[in-house]
């Protein structure tokens, strides 16, 4: 029992080792990548289309959803209060700043995370990896660093379409419903918008997008031999970005709050 | 090869366009709206508290925001120092004679600093310029005569607000008609006489005084009278007996002839009697001709009571009408036991 413990010990202490310093080497290709011959630059292409564009609907027609639930709760509801007005609080304060970013993650996490982790699994487990070290080519920085950048920014950009369907055209929606002047509408939007809003909803996406590619990226190389090992990788994968996005969350909240 | 792999620079270009244009629209907005690039004015004024005051709070020329404060701070005169901005676009307000408001709100609902421009001239006030408030005496000389712009009633809480104002004013005065109601009570009763209430007091002392010294010519007559109404009962029991006075008048060798020859004394006991009831009548003639004298005075003093007393019930009434004093009755919820007893309850 003491042995498997040790094991067990042992085992941990070199896979967080192996975990850290393979975040580091990332991070480290991360920062040069920019003034690299742009190899990886139709593979960032790629990343942005496959994580963006084509998550581009999914994230339209939530967005659309959530924006026009809250106006016709907050119109139906907020007045009863006498704080009409509140309602686009709230709407910033819902879509920009917590679940934009958060479903964005979710969907992200979801369609794009697993994408990378059972893509990269498969190249490791068809040993793609040796033969582009074996023409001098660092798997890491040709496939994961592209991928985290690609992550990153369809991140952002999709977390900017969000609020823009969730701001702008859940009006649309709403206006079906209720009778709401558009450039009413407009002006108490863009007055309770602050740029603190805009900037704690550009930082998330960022922290999210990272968490999501790194995670992605280390769980994909992380695949040994074995086929099976690919679906559980992908679980653990999608379970940690999640987890960790949320306790990031959190910790950005509670610290943009004090 | 598919149509969105073959297309994917094109459409990651306009991906990430479309996003670049919402979010620098975005921004560009809210910069406006936060006026990060235009240009404000600062002007400084001066108050007795900063209590209402706080930074950042809007400076209001009828209802629209002209302007916020930027800093307050605390001179060494114990006064507070307001510096505040003032927007471009309302900068040709700011002219000579301007005032600030300080609208604090009873009703709990807030307050507000009010900007008035002056009316007098259409020079503008230079910036870094001392604007006065309306707790200076400058800003309330500005006020009461009719220098600066100041606007009729808006909206239904500056309504509210301007009622209130009169209602104060209606209740200082109220308490000040009290205030000089009580000193003067309290000179008369301290012996001075300068208030009308002093005289009404004085006036009452004088007519109780005069009342004192008739009232023992009054008693001395009640007991002449009292004698009188003794007598006159003695006659009539005397009158009433069979065997008393009557017989003995009637006896030819009785009272009668006693009474016709004896020289006219009782004659002159009676004339005596009717001279001390004319003395008495004299007397009460007297005494009804000084309460004669005496009742204008009372009048008067009745007069001014019911004066005083209808003034206090205006004040009382004016207290009692007074949404400001009135807290009206708490209501109290009866919370009825839903059982007779403990005992009744059904287990």
């Amino acid at each position: 029992m003491i042995e498997s413990m040790g094991r067990w010990f042992r085992e941990k202490v070199k896979g967080s080792s192996y975990a850290f310093n393979f975040f580091l080497f990332l991070l480290k290709e991360t920062i040069h990548f920019p003034w690299t011959k742009k190899v990886g630059f139709n593979v960032l292409i790629m990343q942005i289309y496959f994580t963006g564009v084509e998550a581009l609907s999914v994230i339209a027609l939530i967005s659309l959803g959530i924006g026009a639930v809250i106006i016709i709760q907050g119109v139906a509801l907020l007045p009863m209060f006498g704080q009409s007005d509140l309602m686009y609080t709230i709407l910033i304060l819902v879509i920009t700043r917590e679940l934009g970013p958060m479903l964005t993650a979710f969907i992200i996490t979801a369609r794009s995370g697993s994408a990378i982790t059972t893509e990269l699994g498969n190249m490791v487990i068809s040993h793609e990896m040796e033969a582009y070290m074996s023409v001098g080519i660092h798997p890491v920085s040709y496939l994961g660093v592209p991928r985290l950048y690609g992550v990153i920014l369809a991140m952002l950009f999709l977390n900017i379409y969000f609020n823009l369907f969730g701001l702008l055209g859940s009006y649309l929606v709403a206006s079906l419903i209720h009778d709401i002047p558009f450039r009413d509408y407009l002006i108490h939007l863009v007055n309770a918008l602050t740029p603190a809003d805009i900037l704690s909803a550009f930082l998330k996406s960022i922290i999210f997008g990272f968490i999501i590619a790194v995670v992605s990226i280390y769980y994909g190389f992380n695949v040994s031999r074995a086929v099976t090992e690919v679906p559980q990788k992908t679980i653990k994968s999608i379970g940690t970005s999640i987890t960790l996005c949320i306790i990031a969350d959190a910790i950005l909240v509670i610290v943009t709050r004090l | 090869m598919k149509f969105g792999f073959r297309h994917a620079d094109k459409f990651v270009g306009l991906f990430i366009l479309i996003a670049v244009v919402f979010i620098s629209s975005s921004l560009v907005v809210t910069s406006i709206n936060r006026r990060w690039f235009a240009r404000d004015y600062e002007y400084y004024s001066r108050f007795f508290s900063a209590t209402g005051l706080s930074v950042g709070m809007p400076l209001k020329l009828r209802g629209f925001e002209i302007g916020k404060i930027k800093r307050i701070t605390l001179n060494d005169q114990n006064k507070v120092d307001v510096t505040f901005i003032i927007y471009d676009t309302f900068i040709n307000k700011v002219t000579v004679d301007s005032v600030l408001e300080l609208a604090s709100n009873p009703l709990g609902l807030g307050g507000g600093l009010n900007f008035y421009p002056g009316l007098s001239s259409d020079s503008l006030l230079e910036e870094f310029s001392y604007i006065p408030s309306n707790q200076s005496r400058e800003g309330k000389e500005l006020l009461l005569s009719g220098k600066a712009d100041i606007p009729g009633g808006e909206d239904a809480i500056t309504a509210i607000m301007e009622n209130i104002n009169p209602i104060l004013l209606g209740v200082d005065n109220m308490i000040f008609s009290m205030t000089g109601i009580l000193e003067q009570i309290e000179s008369a009763l301290a012996g001075n006489q300068s208030g009308p209430l002093g005289g009404m007091l004085v006036n009452l002392e004088g007519t109780t005084a005069e009342i004192n010294t008739i009232l023992p010519a009054v008693e001395s007559i009640l007991i002449e009278v009292q004698k009188m109404t003794a007598s006159l009962s003695i006659l009539m029991s005397n009158l009433e007996d069979p065997t008393g006075l009557v017989p003995t008048l009637l006896d030819p060798s009785g009272s009668f002839d006693t009474l016709l020859n004896d020289d006219n004394q009782i004659y002159k006991h009676i004339d005596g009697i009717l001279e001390e009831i004319h003395t008495n009548l004299e007397n009460l003639s007297s005494m009804t001709n000084d309460l004669k004298g005496i009742t204008p005075e009372l009048n008067g003093v009745l007069d001014e009571t019911t004066a005083a007393i209808k003034e206090g019930k205006k004040v009382l009434e004016g207290l009692s009408n007074n949404p400001l004093l009135r807290k009206g009755i708490t209501e109290e919820t009866s919370a009825s036991y839903q059982h007779g007893a403990l005992r009744d309850e059904e287990f």
